[in-house]
């Protein structure tokens, strides 16, 4: 299961998306504890398979699963149950994504 | 009486006072109303008020002045709390379906209102949905499971579907959510009593 998209970092990057939505670069790899360049790598592979599609906003390029991936729905369910199992479950729990209004302490 | 030892509920149950003797009739909302329902499972360090008829903050900084809250940056602060305030809305919203109906919580400094359970549990899935904020659908599921003994399914169940799932990924998202409080639901913690139910059995 590790490696179901081709490499254990391909298939945490995909979960990630899956779990975050909309995310970018050096948010997954804090999140995934990687280096941001693996990650970079990995986005671009998955992009160039057509599962993930970037987009740059600024000075930023988010990345999000392609809407328009034939298998979309399906993969978004497997993705997000994958996201459940415990080695990934604790990732999501210490990582705040929900807006904070400027000059709110966190 | 001071503020020194007082929980989050009672804090907001003195300012809920001020304000209203001031008549802006507020109720707290968002994560501090988690906290309300359920302390032992999120502690919540500001209090989120909705003015639910309106005001102003220049109002709002005047009606809590007298009980020593003062203005920094966005928050009101107490020097003898560590709880803040927040005005954070008027009419408060869980994705486009107004809150008008909230609970009341009794403390020894007075009433205060709060979101419903269900609406706060639907409140911090919705983060879930749209920001993908995992921390919200763990407080939402540890909620669920602490007040599984006091509380009935099927006002969550409603206050769920109610939720605005047509965006990316969101019906899966809120598939997921559904399951994992209901797992919660059905596998409680042993049973507590609610901040709700002490107030109504004095």
């Amino acid at each position: 299961m590790d490696k179901l998209f081709g490499t254990q970092v391909r298939t945490d990057v995909l979960v990630a998306a899956g779990r975050l939505g909309t995310t970018y670069v050096s948010e997954i790899a804090k999140l995934l504890d990687r280096r941001p360049l693996e990650v970079q790598r990995a986005v671009a592979s998955l992009e160039l398979a057509g599962v993930l599609q970037t987009r740059r906003f600024g000075t930023i390029r988010t990345v999000e699963l392609n809407r328009r991936f034939p298998e979309y729905a399906e993969l978004v369910n497997l993705l997000l149950k994958m996201s459940e199992r415990t080695i990934y479950a604790q990732r999501w729990k210490a990582f705040r994504r929900r807006p904070r209004a400027m000059g709110k302490a966190l | 009486m001071t503020l020194r030892r007082a929980t989050l509920t009672e804090v907001a149950a003195r300012a809920s006072a001020h304000l209203e003797r001031a008549g802006i009739p507020v109720a707290v909302v968002g994560g501090s109303a988690v906290t309300i329902h359920a302390p032992e499972v999120y502690a919540s360090n500001d209090i989120d008020f909705a003015a639910i008829r309106g005001t102003t903050r220049r109002d709002f900084a005047a009606a809590v002045a007298p009980l020593g809250f003062g203005a920094s940056g966005r928050d009101f602060v107490h020097p003898e709390s560590r709880f803040t305030l927040d005005l954070v809305a008027d009419t408060p919203f869980i994705d486009q379906r107004p809150i008008t109906r909230f609970a009341k919580v009794s403390t020894r400094f007075g009433q205060v209102r709060v979101y419903r359970f269900e609406d706060a549990i639907a409140d911090r899935v919705a983060a879930f949905l749209h920001w993908g904020d995992s921390q919200s659908l763990d407080v939402a599921e540890s909620a669920v499971r602490a007040r599984a003994g006091e509380i009935a399914w099927q006002p969550i169940e409603s206050a769920l579907k109610r939720l605005d799932a047509t965006g990316p990924a969101g019906v899966e998202r809120l598939s997921l959510a559904t399951t994992r409080l209901r797992s919660a639901y059905t596998a409680p913690m042993p049973r507590r009593r609610s901040a709700v139910n002490k107030s109504r059995r004095r």
